[in-house]
């Protein structure tokens, strides 16, 4: 309703322009904790425990974001909705993607990623412990490669994932099960930008020397792990949202209550 | 120049805990007040029978806002906002939060919160939902305007703001002990916020999903409560309240670790009675939030196992009740107990707690609460353990704490005064509703059958009381701060480690280092050679 209303004409303006001042904020932010860490080496140890704690409950708040979007699509499934749904999941009428095909190249595109970043935070450990120039020179090296990989993979999956969205047959106006497939793949897909965001802002740091010799790597450290919460939430959306529903694992339309 | 760019510096890009905390107790004074005006429009409206307000939409909206700034904007901020962040450095003896910064970002984000709230009640005729926003009522359909927007908005920005303080509390609480600081040494409100922080960052996410749901159904076609896309809104239901009812519980643990402090203080006693079974009970109390939400659902047609289930778990969360009950009462058994304001609110609280805890069991009960669903039996039971439990236990907190946060006193005979005032107002306000819910009053409407009107009318006097009271407490503040009476002697035991330096912490930050002791007088991983002493 909001924009049909008289102050329409303004709102690609004021929404560029909060937007704006988000992006602000949390670059100036981030930034502000880059030199902290980096430059004015204020993280002692004790500090970098806290982050990465802190980011952890962060990644737990996450999930139970998830849960309840998993919530939804159980209740419609398996739950009250399903009765009127005849225990058709999907509904009549809906035909489920073929898991086969693009989401199982999706699960090997991110689960590869997460591989090879994890390998990346070993070559940056690599890195930041070595005191001789040219062999911290050659970690360096290998974590840039290594991560770039991840963040191609990354990156391909988003690609993937689009033309799926675009292709697909139903969408998210299609009922319920459109609608909480789309929330669930949406928020993943926005996630994994958010991911791949921080894993790019990583890899220019990695370039700039930032975890070079007795650096603290906790930003890195933090970008793999969201890369794996964000990995372990595709694999519980391909077995349950895309592998469920056509009945693989089952052989048989699972039972309602 | 400077002065200001200083100013704006303490104030705007504040990392200290204490400006922090002051910070949050302001908002939050000033938000209870706001709440208070709309609690007392609610009242006058009742008061008679027939319509007071001719717009039926602007007492939903009054209603839903009451309950919304009361929750998010007075009773969260001022627990763990400002006895939080004024309290667990000075108790756990850091020198301030782990993320000092992300703790101003959690405050300026609630007053964007607060700010948005109040734009949805400015536009479009407001949102008449209930603070519970069910749907299909807060659905595009029936509230067309851009009000509940604001809404959903205000609550994913206080959603944030909660769910980062608590990241901070936690990080805190567990990893920011040092030396001797063992984690059952930590004070009782440490342990609560603790646990607290912990329910807030599980419940918070599933209240955003929520709100997310809700919000693409309004405005992209999405058919989450809608039945007519297969959707159902028994689905938001759930998702409410499972982040609903840890969220009570967010709301009273806070209370319990005050009114620890308070009773232990109060009863001049070095321990209290049976601190970690009290820990333990507490913990138990926020596991068990989790699996209970089913009692608010209790009318929408669930399966009756799963009626029995929930039933059955509601009342095993008395037990640990219980324990912390009977564990203050113990504490202040052999004690001398305090003339002081803040024991006449801590027993208020403990008396009146549980008489709302028991009504909640009558609640409990799945039977029951078919016939007292919605009926001001249930207002009655959560203002009772809100009104008066963590109501009481902020103004227990506030009177306890009060020379310490600010170095002068509060009149001592006119805080036992405003006590009494307050505690027969706000029993005046809602005993009667017990029987207005049993006769079948139900909750959330304008008017109301005339047989009703005796029991509405001293319900409505009662709040007048109320507001007196508070006026009054507002007059015992300003007259505090006009006389100046400082502190001399803050006359705790030693024990009470955050009136340690003679009552005057830091301006800023506290001492780098433990003063208890950096280490353990046996470095070895054997604990039984730790002198535990008094835990």
């Amino acid at each position: 309703m909001f924009f049909h209303s008289e102050m329409s004409d303004m709102v690609p303006l004021l929404m560029g322009l909060s937007f704006l001042t988000l992006l602000h904020g949390v670059v100036r932010w981030w930034m502000d904790m880059v030199f902290e860490s980096t430059f004015k080496g204020q993280y002692t140890s004790f500090v970098i425990l806290n982050i990465r704690w802190g980011f952890k409950l962060f990644v737990l708040s996450e999930v139970f974001f998830f849960f309840s979007f998993f919530w939804a699509w159980f209740y419609a499934g398996i739950g009250e909705i399903s009765v009127k749904l005849m225990g058709k999941w999907p509904p009549v009428g809906v035909k489920a993607i073929y898991p086969w095909r693009i989401p199982f190249l999706n699960l090997l595109l991110l689960v590869t990623s997460g591989a090879f970043s994890q390998s990346s935070k070993w070559a940056v450990k690599c890195h930041s412990k070595e005191l001789d120039v040219k062999m911290g020179r050659y970690y360096q090296l290998a974590a840039l490669g290594l991560l770039l990989v991840s963040i191609i993979l990354g990156t391909l999956f988003l690609y993937v994932q689009s033309q799926e969205y675009y292709w697909c047959s139903y969408s998210i106006s299609d009922g319920v099960f459109g609608c909480s497939f789309y929330m669930l793949t949406g928020f993943h897909g926005m996630h994994v930008m958010a991911g791949l965001i921080f894993l790019v802002v990583c890899w220019f740091r990695i370039l700039l020397f930032h975890f070079s010799y007795r650096h603290t790597c906790v930003g890195l450290l933090n970008a793999v792990y969201y890369w794996h919460f964000v990995d372990i939430i595709w694999i519980f959306l391909y077995f349950l949202v895309y592998l469920w529903p056509h009945k693989l694992l089952t052989g048989t339309w699972l039972w309602t209550f | 120049m400077l002065n200001t760019v200083y100013w704006f510096k303490r104030w705007f890009l504040s990392t200290n805990h204490k400006d922090i905390g002051t910070m949050y107790f302001m908002f939050s004074i000033w938000s209870g007040l706001m709440g208070t005006g709309l609690s007392i429009i609610i009242r006058m409206e009742l008061a008679m029978p027939g319509k007071m307000l001719e717009d039926g939409q602007l007492y939903n909206l009054v209603v839903t806002a009451h309950g919304l700034v009361m929750i998010f904007f007075l009773v969260m901020p001022m627990m763990i906002g400002g006895f939080g962040n004024w309290l667990i450095p000075l108790m756990l003896k850091i020198p301030d939060m782990a993320f000092a910064r992300m703790n101003n970002l959690s405050f300026w984000l609630l007053m964007g919160s607060m700010i948005l709230l109040l734009g949805s009640t400015y536009v479009d005729g407001g949102a008449g939902t209930g603070w519970t926003i069910y749907p299909p009522l807060s659905s595009i359909g029936y509230h067309s305007g851009r009000a509940v927007d604001f809404l959903i908005f205000s609550l994913h920005a206080g959603g944030v703001s909660s769910i980062l303080a608590s990241i901070n509390f936690l990080i805190t609480t567990a990893l920011m002990r040092t030396g001797v600081m063992l984690i059952l040494r930590s004070s009782m409100l440490s342990w609560c916020l603790g646990v607290t922080s912990f329910l807030l960052v599980v419940a918070m996410p599933v209240l955003a999903g929520g709100l997310t749901m809700l919000l693409f159904d309004r405005h992209f076609n999405t058919t989450f409560f809608d039945p007519v896309g297969l959707g159902d809104p028994i689905l938001f239901i759930h998702l409410f309240w499972f982040f609903g009812h840890p969220e009570v519980y967010i709301l009273i643990l806070p209370a319990f670790g005050i009114i620890s402090h308070v009773v232990k203080a109060g009863s001049s006693k070095l321990q209290l009675f049976g601190k970690i079974p009290m820990m333990h009970a507490v913990t138990s109390i926020g596991f068990l939030g989790f699996i209970v939400w089913g009692h608010h659902m209790f009318t929408v047609g669930m399966n009756v196992d799963s009626r029995a289930y929930f039933s059955t778990v509601t009342f095993i969360i008395a037990i640990p009740t219980g324990v912390k009950v009977f564990s203050w009462i113990a504490t202040m058994a052999g004690g001398y107990v305090k003339n002081w304001p803040m024991m006449y609110w801590a027993g208020g609280f403990l008396f009146l707690f549980t008489l709302g805890g028991l009504t909640g069991i009558v609640l409990a009960s799945a039977s029951l609460d078919v016939v007292l669903h919605d009926t001001y039996y249930v207002v009655a039971h959560f203002h009772y353990v809100l009104s008066m439990g963590a109501v009481f236990a902020m103004f227990a907190g506030f009177h306890y704490w009060y020379p310490l946060f600010l170095g002068v006193g509060m009149n001592p005979l006119w805080s036992k005064s405003q006590f009494m005032s307050m505690f027969l107002g706000v029993n005046t306000t809602f005993f009667p509703q017990h029987f207005l819910g049993m006769s079948g009053m139900p909750r959330r409407v304008q008017d109301y059958p005339d047989t009703m009107h005796g029991f509405n009318m001293l319900s409505s006097w009662g709040s007048i009381l109320s507001l007196m009271s508070l006026f009054f407490f507002l007059f015992i503040v300003w007259e505090s701060l006009l006389s100046k009476r400082c502190l001399i002697f803050p006359m705790v035991r030693h024990t009470e480690s955050e009136w340690h330096g003679r009552g005057f912490p830091r301006s800023f930050h506290n001492e780098a280092q433990n003063p208890y002791g950096m280490s353990f007088e046996d470095k070895t991983s054997d604990k039984t050679k730790v002198h535990w002493g008094l835990i």
